[in-house]
């Protein structure tokens, strides 16, 4: 949810980290819910509706749906969410050699 | 932790109306209407009736609230909870064995709360006794893909092994390789689904056949299971600029599909 992920993209702002969303939201709805939320992490439009072509490739049907994906491209982790998403973040980077932030809210 | 809360209770409300239908017994043997129904089912229709009422209250309620807090309230004081109702419903199941009336009690219990040892004595008494019901097939098990309760995969066995009914046995083995996919049994679900590709093109179900429904749930078992390279995503952002998931290859993703709802 919006909270978490803004504390998560904050907290790994200067980390080897991406916050991808997929986004299913007619475009107006997004561009409104991007200002009110503060959407900041890149994301895909799929194209209006659940029915979008990424969506479909990737067979979701309840959202939200996550995948953490590791530096080479691996998937890792799947739903994931809130502190089991930071967990498997601090992880997967410290399998990098980073250091993760400390600051954890 | 709101969301999971409401995403419940929107699981709730959802069910209401799909369980206000009532359902005609399977293989079309409804009695005729000049039959009194028994007193079994008449305190069935009375306890589930009592129910929906309590849920309609609430619902009327709810969309009155203004503030989460008060909607939190409501939920609290008004939401009528399936669990005393179940404890009500299930002698009428077990003083009836084996009629369409028990068939219903436990089709409703499940639908209600398919989790707990009430939902695990539904499951195993379906699984004896109405494998290949229709209204269990229609209702029950399409439901079941989500679920980690060992006593609804019984069900699912018992509903693939038995049925002769080509749709009913097809769906039933798609919704089986789903759970055993969501329950990290790839090996087992490839067999199950490979066979439902290959034998179930001519079975539509909503928009698509089940083969197709199969062979997507197969490309989530082969190449978005743990362990696999994610799959290329090519797509645009809100701006229309291209975009794709190897531009950020080096980076730790966290890939989100979302929605603002």
């Amino acid at each position: 949810m919006y909270p978490h992920e803004r504390s998560l993209v904050q907290r790994m702002e200067k980390q080897p980290f991406v916050l991808l969303g997929i986004n299913s939201d007619p475009k107006p709805k997004i561009l409104e819910a991007m200002k009110r939320e503060k959407i900041t992490w890149p994301f895909f439009w799929d194209g209006g509706n659940t029915g979008g072509p990424i969506a479909k490739a990737w067979n979701v049907h309840s959202w939200p749906t996550t995948y953490v994906i590791d530096a080479k491209g691996v998937i890792r982790y799947k739903n994931v969410r809130e502190e089991e998403m930071d967990k498997a973040v601090d992880t997967l980077l410290k399998e990098m050699g980073e250091q993760p932030s400390a600051k954890r809210d | 932790m709101r969301w999971i809360h409401l995403a419940a209770l929107g699981g709730l409300l959802l069910a209401s109306p799909l369980l206000a239908q009532s359902d005609p017994p399977s293989g079309g043997a409804s009695p005729p209407a000049s039959v009194a129904p028994s007193d079994g089912e008449q305190q069935f229709k009375q306890i589930t009736n009592e129910f929906d009422a309590a849920m309609k209250a609430f619902m009327a309620d709810y969309r009155k609230a203004t503030t989460d807090e008060e909607r939190q309230k409501l939920v609290d004081a008004k939401l009528p909870k399936p669990e005393s109702y179940i404890p009500r419903l299930m002698p009428l199941a077990q003083a009836h064995p084996n009629t369409p009336l028990a068939r219903d009690v436990y089709v409703w219990a499940i639908s209600h709360n398919a989790e707990g040892q009430t939902a695990n004595e539904a499951f195993k008494a379906l699984a004896e006794n109405f494998a290949t019901d229709q209204v269990v097939a229609k209702q029950v098990i399409p439901q079941l893909q989500w679920s980690q309760s060992p006593q609804a995969e019984t069900l699912l066995r018992a509903a693939v092994e038995k049925n002769t009914d080509h749709q009913q046995k097809g769906m039933a083995q798609l919704t089986l390789g789903t759970y055993l996919k969501n329950n990290n049994r790839g090996a087992e679900a490839e067999k199950l689904l490979d066979d439902v590709a290959a034998n179930y093109a001519d079975v539509k179900q909503g928009k698509q056949s089940l083969a197709e429904q199969a062979n997507n749930v197969l490309f989530e078992v082969r190449n978005l299971a743990i362990g696999k390279t994610a799959p290329e995503i090519t797509g645009e952002s809100i701006d229309g600029k291209p975009m794709k998931l190897s531009d950020f290859k080096g980076k730790v993703v966290v890939l989100d599909f979302f929605g603002d709802w």
